[in-house]
């Protein structure tokens, strides 16, 4: 695997980096978005999750609904990061990317596991796309995949559970390439 | 700091992540999701419901490439006028409706319900008739409701829940 700049700052490295798997033609951003904005996939995977679908979250769903809130999503949370980008605003990064254990740290632990998502309740009312991501830094994270959620606990649905083992994958690489040094948390994690 | 930057240096692509171009692109066409991708919804509907019809035949159908119509069900194509009618032609549904509007014909299949108010007489829709006999039952001051016709004396009728009708 190797690291991708998405959008980076380029005299201190912060801001948001991807991963390009072995055997991979894109990168998981890149990749995450051109399946989020395809009717065609979004249509068969909810299609070959419809069990998924019976649960009290989505029952009052009709299929038509579901897909129409999954591609507004993903062109709400595209539209805030194409923002951040060509803003080149790496400093509101921390805003966007919570815990994913949704626990809140003063001083988050080293290469935190995050998620991204749309919060606004009122336009979007179910919120079911995530991007997940590792905290390198304080507004500097390593976007290692995403996934449309159907579940509450990530465990109970085959491809969460793979997000979580490309989270843990991608950890264990970053620490292998010393990015997970005291040093680099005292630098960053310092300044919260 | 310095350790930070080569490390990840050392770990990257020289090509950045191709996203930023695509998501420029996508957001500039807003119609694609707007209407594109409603059109390749039913199009995709349609053809699950035809065992004989697949992505291939349909392309046959309409005179245009697999790679095409690829496209169009994904949501990612701007459909001309042309392609939208071929498709419509072919499925045998129309894939644009248009709204009735000011000099239309009004539908008698939606406004087929006769109310009268103070003696002048509406036509309105079967929702607007319930609505209408559901407050006649609760306020005796409405006069009557027969078949699908109402008729009200606005001066003795007042809706409390919804305000006076007039």
């Amino acid at each position: 695997m190797e690291v991708v700049r998405i959008f980076v700052d380029t005299n201190t490295f912060e801001g948001l980096y991807t991963i390009r798997y072995d055997g991979e033609e894109l990168d998981e951003f890149e990749r995450l978005f051109d399946l989020w904005t395809d009717a065609e996939y979004v249509r068969e995977y909810l299609r070959s999750n419809q069990q998924y679908l019976k649960s009290d979250y989505f029952k009052d769903l009709f299929l038509d609904e579901i897909e129409t809130e999954i591609l507004d999503e993903a062109e709400e949370l595209e539209r805030l990061l194409e923002r951040h980008a060509t803003d080149n605003d790496i400093g509101n990064l921390q805003m966007l990317f919570k815990p994913l254990n949704n626990t809140s740290y003063v001083i988050p632990p080293p290469l935190e596991k995050t998620k991204a998502r749309i919060r606004d309740r009122n336009k979007f009312r179910k919120g079911i796309l995530r991007i997940y991501a590792l905290r390198l830094g304080k507004n500097t994270f390593v976007v290692t995949g995403g996934a449309i959620k159907l579940v509450r606990e990530m465990k109970d649905h085959h491809d969460t559970h793979k997000e979580l083992d490309k989270l843990e994958k991608v950890k264990a690489f970053l620490k292998e390439n010393n990015l997970y040094t005291d040093e680099d948390l005292v630098f960053y994690y310092g300044r919260f | 700091m310095d350790d930070f930057k080569k490390n990840i240096q050392k770990i990257t692509s020289n090509k950045p992540s191709g996203w930023k171009e695509k998501a420029a692109e996508r957001l500039s066409r807003p119609w694609l999701k707007e209407y594109s991708s409603r059109i390749a919804r039913r199009i995709l509907a349609l053809i699950e419901d035809d065992k004989e019809l697949n992505q291939a035949k349909l392309a046959k159908m309409v005179g245009v490439s697999a790679q095409q119509i690829s496209k169009i069900v994904s949501g990612k194509e701007n459909l001309t006028l042309e392609t939208i009618y071929k498709l419509s032609k072919a499925l045998n549904y129309e894939l644009i409706s248009f709204p009735p509007y000011k000099y239309s014909r009004p539908s008698t299949s939606t406004l087929s319900y006769n109310v009268t108010i103070d003696s002048k007489s509406h036509l309105v829709s079967r929702e607007v008739w319930w609505d209408i006999n559901r407050i006649l039952e609760r306020n005796t001051s409405g006069e009557t409701s027969s078949s699908n016709v109402c008729l009200i004396n606005s001066k003795s009728f007042t809706d409390h829940t919804k305000g006076a009708l007039t």
